[in-house]
């Protein structure tokens, strides 16, 4: 039966064309009627600064629930309906817009640009997270991030991403990551608010790409639980760091494990870790032989990266308009180009000289040349710890749900036979294991 | 959407007949109606916004047909009435589609929800718990599965690596061909330092190029120190006491033994006594003493005066400069900076050095540092030290410490292989350092006791020389102690041994002066003595090569010699009248030497001082207008100067008070304009006209330049009246270009090289005895009367002409008949104002736009002299009918507004000189001799003078004295409360109808034929 409910994912696809009504393209030109004041646009005043404040006072409300019913409470349904009230708060009533993801750049572009005034509010919203995180582990991806909320939503039919895929795939929120830095703080372009796949449905309007590009996410999301959150989001990759390292985390089970193996499925994003078995002897030495020789290969991938990381500093730059122009420019000089764009007309009507253009676009050039290089490094130093994290072997007795990883969602709760127990559902664990079963079976990969 | 099981059915099972399976079936069902719902409401969106998307409603036929009719026949009123409706039906039908859509959009929205929750439901209810099945032994997932993760995020970094190159390669810059040039040069634009016209432009980068070194005369015996000057057209003969080959010749106010260095129009010297230290700053064109700057004592400067020998005094060291700053070291261990203004940068003390005969080591450069070979005492004190300074703030960059005895050769700096060596010459050792970080690079031993000159190199060969032992050839590129080496000890020599003049080495040979006036020539290859020149004269001056002239300077003379193989002749002697213990500097083919008390400039005449640089701002600022004399009556047409030491009485036969004269070539009554060391005339006869440069220096014509005719210039010569001539209207100047106007109408504008930069013809004017009327200057606009013909004709116009191409800005016409008077610009209540005075009426105009402001019907018939202002008081006057005071202010015609015409008076009327007002008095100036005061407020007549003379000249006040220039005589008044005191008379000896031009204190008159420069020696 549940297969064939999967008929109707192509249905999220048509979603997006339903959004097209409402863009906003005027296909007009205005009328002129006599007797008629055809009326003048108007912009919206900004946000006043008290319902900036709202934000964040919600947003600190949100995560201190989300943490409260992740850890204390352990209720998998309060996190659900937090997951709903946060994807109308922050995603329909908002827009999307502020948002703890897109406050990367702001800060980027804050630390980049001394002349860029940051309002607290973004602040607050890049920092408040990212402080729970610390504490009470990734609670934000679990229901107050409406883009998170989106993706739980629609995660009906989750598939098991492959190990090695889903390590790999995981580098790509830290490039993302240093990407956006990069062009936030050049002040070229704010790229995760331009390519944020749900902001479309949140504000019902957007270009026909970006529904397309938000309605494959929410499809793929049908299969792979949170494509966004594991293998895009910049900020998750911030929040998985500071997980690593929180004060409490959520468990599996509400106290002890008894290996019983139940949930070691029941994962939807791939953070439930099951316990490892003792090592022979000689994967041990070969384990740490190839530690020794990442370790010594160190310089030579740092090395490589950074070269690389200057070999894109002139392509990044030409997503920086004042680039952009002046190679059009120099190709309508030289004769390259045929022809004129609206933007280098608009250059020649301002009387500016070309070599000023192209001396400001140079500049940027080695701008971005030398934040290239950074970008470099920082991509070889992820490189090399997700190497060497993925040589040394952990020791695990128990099912755990993975520090980094765990977006607190709470899925796992309801499989977990101590955590019936502890709500008074049953009487014991084997009784949970019988009505599984039916048998006594209760053979376990690792006995205790 | 429960998701928690219950205590009745903790893991639900679809047991057909239980709740659970009818809210499942349910949840189905209602996910297949939802998602259905969902598919058709999409599909009428996707066809929608497709139809939308493609069809432009107003671009149907009929819409197009109706349009076209209502455009072809507007009067058609139905058709437009059908247009309209038409019109609104297409957009009330566009519309309704937009809302369809919003409404669809919700639809979709909603089943989106349905679906989801149907879904959601179903699944949640479809849970169960699952059945791992049971395995024998544990299963190591980790091994294998964290293996093939590691590869692949390898793979995933080698794949970012390659796409990172793939782009690099594939999205190429245009701008890669543009060179480094560009780069820069639209980061210098904008802060490009705006500079007076004479100050040095400085420079980008923080010290100058090899080129601005090599063009200049930076240090101690020029470029790199090596004695040797660019071939030139120097004069092999002077006489100071004649004056023959010496250009100017300035007293030195301070003393010193110190040498000249040159940057650009700046020559610096260093002076000290025993209280004080001084930089002093010269202007190469004229020698004046630009400024004196006290190097001030630091709290460590020694209390005590240091004991230092005659020969050698308290200010010995030669200075040395970047182009920024000029950096001074003195006996008593003073080090201090002063920039290209006078103002000390910084200052510091080294401390009073132990040197027997007193610190003589002069200043040399790399780079931004200056260097200091500081060494004193005896090479066991270990008290020598050579240090590098930062130029902008004299911070200590490095200091190494010498094991050598206190010496007196500067240090010199030459790159070789690569490594700029800062070559030190000291008891016992030459020693070369890396001029980076001070590191010793390598040293020999051939220098013994009192080491005094200075060591010099030719390609990879160094001199060195002393007294005592002997001259020595070193290859450089040794490293550590190379006095044994005979790789690198090329030779040494013996005879003749200088004890304080350099070396002087070129390829094929090296001249070496003894004090006691023998040359000595070597082969540079082989050490050989090639001959010997011998003078009675004793010698502390290095000897300088220039072109293929050696220029020695002894105690009292000067040889010039041409050396050759065997021997050198000499060529030329000069004399500079008094003793000279320094080395000479040579900058734009001209020398400079320092005497015991003068500063000497040997030069042939006619090698013009660096043209001034002018400013890179459009127009100059009034500080810069009211330094120069740029128009007509100077700053403002005032005919006012500030008080300045003129002399009060000269005469051109004695020469007396007469600084030079000078022919000028073409006629003109044109008054002469000062900028700068430039003095600008104008001259015209029937044929030609030009504007003359004249060098306020000496008065040498620099260069005369014709203004062409253009296709629009008149063949015919204006008809002009003897007095008037071609060439009467005066110049006027910004310190960029000149530009004149002559009486055939053609104006131009000339740079101060003499190359024209534009010339035009404004037509030739209807005037019955010539155009006169000088031209004035508003910004960066030159400002011309152009009156003309009778009143009716309707000819007269003011222009504003763009002083750097010429093109009209703006041109009123003037309800005025010819007239003669120059145009002031005056500001008031912001706004700047022309004023001019025509018969009848005196207008003013707004230089921005020329529009009018006002005007005063009280001038008749031929108006000649020209308005002058002090404060809100405008004076205007002419012979006929009176003078009139006007105060600034007034709109539209005010001939009857009392409020601002104040009072007019009738009596001694001018009728070409312009008045003179002052803030409490007014002077007039009757052509036939008559000079009255009034008082400014009243116009009460205070007292009048008589002289017997003929006046076209206007009188200039300079400070309280009236210079009045008669035909024939002129005559300088002081002006009292109740009459005037004759102070003084001058005599041209020529006819004079011109008004003066003051300038650094100094009269500029041009008289019949010649131009005069009056003042004080």
């Amino acid at each position: 039966m549940i297969n064939r409910l999967l008929f109707f994912w192509p249905l999220l696809l048509l979603l997006a064309s339903s959004v097209f009504a409402a863009e906003p393209a005027e296909l007009l030109s205005r009328p002129v009627i006599e007797g008629h004041n055809t009326p003048t646009n108007a912009y919206p005043e900004p946000r006043a600064t008290s319902l900036e404040y709202l934000d964040v006072a919600v947003l600190v409300l949100a995560l201190s629930l989300a943490s409260y019913f992740a850890l204390r409470r352990r209720s998998r349904r309060a996190l659900f309906v937090l997951a709903i009230f946060s994807l109308l708060w922050f995603g329909f009533l908002r827009e999307g817009c502020v948002c703890s993801i897109g406050a990367i750049q702001n800060v980027a572009l804050a630390l980049g640009d001394p002349t860029y005034g940051i309002s607290l509010a973004i602040v607050a919203f890049f920092v408040i997270p990212l402080g729970f995180t610390l504490f009470f582990g990734r609670t934000f991806c679990s229901s107050v991030c409406p883009l998170g909320a989106v993706q739980e939503l629609v995660t009906l039919h989750p598939v098991k991403v492959p190990t090695w895929l889903d390590r790999s795939l995981g580098l790509i929120p830290y490039i993302y990551l240093g990407a956006a830095v990069v062009f936030a703080a050049t002040g070229t372009a704010f790229i995760i608010c331009e390519y944020d796949p749900f902001v479309a449905f949140f504000r019902l309007s957007g270009s026909a790409n970006m529904l397309i590009f938000g309605a494959c996410f929410l499809a793929i999301g049908f299969y792979v639980g949170r494509p966004y959150c594991r293998y895009l989001c910049p900020y998750g990759a911030l929040l998985k760091l500071a997980s690593k390292v929180s004060r409490w985390r959520l468990r599996i089970p509400p106290d002890e494990c008894i290996n019983c193996r139940l949930c070691e499925d029941a994962c939807p994003y791939g953070a439930i870790q099951p316990p490892t078995v003792e090592q022979s002897d000689t994967d041990r030495r070969a384990a740490r032989l190839r530690t020794v020789v990442l370790f010594a290969l160190a310089p030579v991938i740092l090395g490589v990266c950074i070269w690389a990381g200057g070999k894109l500093g002139v392509p990044m730059s030409h997503l920086h308009p004042e680039v952009l122009l002046a190679e059009r420019v120099r190709l309508e000089e030289t004769g390259r180009a045929e022809g004129t764009t609206d933007a280098s007309d608009a250059f020649y009507n301002t009387g500016r000289p070309r070599e000023e253009l192209y001396a400001s676009a140079l500049r940027l050039h080695d701008q971005f040349t030398k934040a290239g290089y950074w970008l470099g490094a920082w991509v070889g130093i992820v490189l090399l710890v997700k190497l060497i994290h993925t040589s040394i072997r952990r020791r695990r007795t128990e099912f755990t749900a993975d520090r980094g990883n765990c977006v607190s969602c709470g899925r796992c709760f309801w499989y977990c036979p101590a955590e019936q127990v502890r709500l008074g559902l049953i009487d014991g664990v084997e009784q949970a294991l019988e009505i599984r079963t039916g048998t006594a079976a209760t053979q376990t990969t690792a006995d205790k | 959407m429960s998701e928690e099981p219950t205590r009745d059915n903790p893991t639900p099972e679809p047991v057909s007949d239980n709740p659970t399976q009818v809210w499942y079936r349910a949840a189905v069902r209602s996910a297949y109606v939802a998602g259905g719902f969902l598919l058709v409401v999409c599909a009428l969106l996707m066809a929608d916004y497709g139809t939308r998307l493609t069809k432009d409603p107003l671009d149907s036929d009929a819409y197009r047909a109706l349009r076209a009719k209502v455009v072809a026949d507007p009067s058609d009123m139905a058709a437009r009435e059908t247009l309209r409706a038409r019109d609104q039906f297409l957009r009330q039908a566009y519309f309704r589609q937009r809302r369809f859509s919003v409404v669809g959009t919700w639809l979709a929205v909603a089943g989106c929800v349905v679906l989801i929750v149907s879904i959601k439901t179903a699944v949640t209810l479809h849970r169960r718990l699952p059945s791992p099945e049971p395995v024998d032994a544990p299963k190591d997932l980790d091994t294998w599965e964290t293996t093939l993760a590691r590869w692949a995020v390898l793979a995933l970094g080698i794949g970012i690596v390659v796409t990172a190159a793939t782009l690099n390669r594939t999205i190429p810059t245009e701008l890669a061909s543009l060179t480094s040039a560009i780069r820069t040069e639209s980061v210098a634009k904008p802060d490009t330092p705006v500079v007076e016209p004479t100050a040095v432009v400085e420079p980008e980068s923080t010290w100058p190029t090899a080129e601005e070194l090599a063009a200049n005369w930076p240090r101690f015996r020029g470029p790199g120190g090596l004695g040797m000057a660019p071939a030139t057209d120097l004069p092999t003969a002077w006489d100071a006491e004649s004056g023959e080959g010496i250009l100017w010749k300035t007293a030195v106010p301070i003393e010193g033994n110190s040498s000249p260095v040159v940057w650009e129009n700046r020559l610096f010297l260093t002076g000290a006594d025993e209280q004080q230290r001084v930089v002093m700053c010269f202007d190469t064109a004229d020698g004046k003493l630009l400024w004196q700057t006290e190097i001030p004592a630091t709290p460590e400067s020694p209390a005590e005066t240091p004991k230092v020998s005659d020969d050698t005094g308290l200010a010995a060291p030669t200075t040395v400069t970047d182009g920024l700053r000029v950096y001074a070291v003195f006996a008593n261990g003073d080090v201090g900076a002063v920039d290209f203004q006078g103002k000390v940068v910084w200052t510091k003390s080294l401390g009073l050095p132990k040197n027997s005969y007193g610190h003589a080591s002069s200043l040399a450069m790399w780079r931004d540092r200056v260097i200091l070979q500081f060494d004193q005492g005896a090479a066991k004190d270990k008290l020598s030290k050579l240090i590098a300074l930062d130029g902008a703030t004299g911070n200590e960059v490095w200091s190494t410490a010498r094991e050598v005895a206190n010496s007196w050769p500067s240090p010199i700096v030459t790159e070789h292989g690569g490594i700029p060596q800062i070559i030190t010459c000291a008891d016992p050792f030459v020693i070369a350092y890396h001029a980076e970080d001070g590191s010793e690079l390598w040293r020999c031993s051939c220098l013994r006791q009192d080491v005094g000159p200075s060591p010099t190199v030719v390609g990879d060969v160094l001199i060195v020389a002393n007294e005592y032992p002997q001259m020595t050839a070193i290859r450089l590129g040794g490293k550590g102690d190379i006095t044994e080496n005979e790789e690198f000890v090329l030779w040494t020599a013996e005879d003749n041994l200088p004890d304080s003049c350099s070396p002087l080495a070129t390829t094929e040979h090296v001249y070496i002066l003894a004090s006691f006036g023998v040359l000595t020539c070597f082969g540079t290859e082989s050490g050989e003595m090639l001959w010997e020149w011998e003078s009675d004269d004793m010698y502390s001056s290095s000897p300088t090569l220039v072109g293929d002239l050696i220029y020695l300077f002894g105690l009292e003379s000067c040889h010039v010699l041409k050396p050759g193989e065997e021997g050198a002749e000499v060529v030329g002697q000069g004399n500079l009248g008094e003793e000279c213990v320094t080395s000479p500097a040579f900058r734009d083919g001209r020398m400079f030497i320092r005497g015991k008390e003068h500063l000497f400039c040997i030069g042939k005449q006619g090698t013009a001082a660096a043209a001034p640089k002018n400013s890179q701002a459009a127009w100059p600022t009034a500080e810069e207008i009211a330094a120069n004399w740029p128009r007509f009556r100077g700053p403002g047409g005032s005919g006012i100067a500030p008080a300045t030491d003129l002399p009060t009485e000269w005469n051109a036969e004695s020469g007396d008070g007469i600084l030079w004269k000078t022919p000028v070539p073409m006629p003109g009554n044109s008054s002469p304009v000062v900028w700068g060391n430039r003095l600008f005339l104008t001259g015209a006869d029937e044929k030609q006209r030009v504007v003359m440069g004249f060098d306020t220096g000496d008065g040498k014509l620099l260069w005369q330049t014709e203004i062409p005719g253009t296709p629009e210039s008149t063949g015919e010569p204006p008809k002009v009246m003897e007095d008037t001539g071609f060439a009467a209207p005066t110049a006027v100047t910004d310190g960029r270009r000149v530009y004149a106007v002559f009486a055939n109408g053609d104006v131009g504008a000339v740079d101060f090289d003499g190359k024209i930069v534009w010339a035009k013809s404004l037509g030739l004017p209807k005037n019955s005895y010539g155009h006169a009327s000088s031209l004035a200057m508003w910004h960066d606009r030159v400002i011309v009367q152009f009156d003309q013909g009778a009143r009716k004709d309707q000819l007269s116009r003011l222009l504003a002409l763009d002083g750097a191409t010429g093109n009209e800005v703006w041109s009123i016409p003037r309800d005025v008949a010819n007239s003669w008077p120059s145009p002031i610009v005056v500001e008031h209540g912001g706004i700047p104002q022309i004023i001019t005075c025509a018969d009848p009426f005196v207008i003013a105009y707004n230089a921005e736009d020329g529009s009018e402001l006002w005007r005063c019907e009280c001038l008749r018939q031929d108006v000649g002299p020209s308005p002058a202002v002090a404060g809100d008081l405008l004076i205007v006057a002419n012979e006929y009918p009176q003078m009139t005071a006007i105060r600034l202010g007034g709109k539209g015609d005010i001939t009857k507004n009392e409020e601002f015409v104040l009072w007019a008076v009738e009596d001694n009327l001018p009728d070409s000189c312009s008045p003179l007002v002052t803030k409490d008095r007014v002077y007039l100036l009757a052509s036939y001799g008559l000079f009255t005061c009034f008082d400014a407020s009243s116009g009460e007549l205070l007292w009048e003078w008589e002289s017997e003379d003929m006046y076209s000249s206007s009188p200039t006040l300079v400070g309280d004295l009236v210079y009045l220039f008669g035909l024939e005589r002129c005559h300088v008044l002081k002006p009292g409360e109740e009459a005037a005191e004759v102070v003084g008379q001058g005599n041209l000896g020529e006819e004079c109808v011109t008004s003066p031009a003051i300038h650094d204190g100094r009269m500029f008159i041009r008289g019949k034929q010649h131009l005069f420069c009056i003042g004080n020696q």
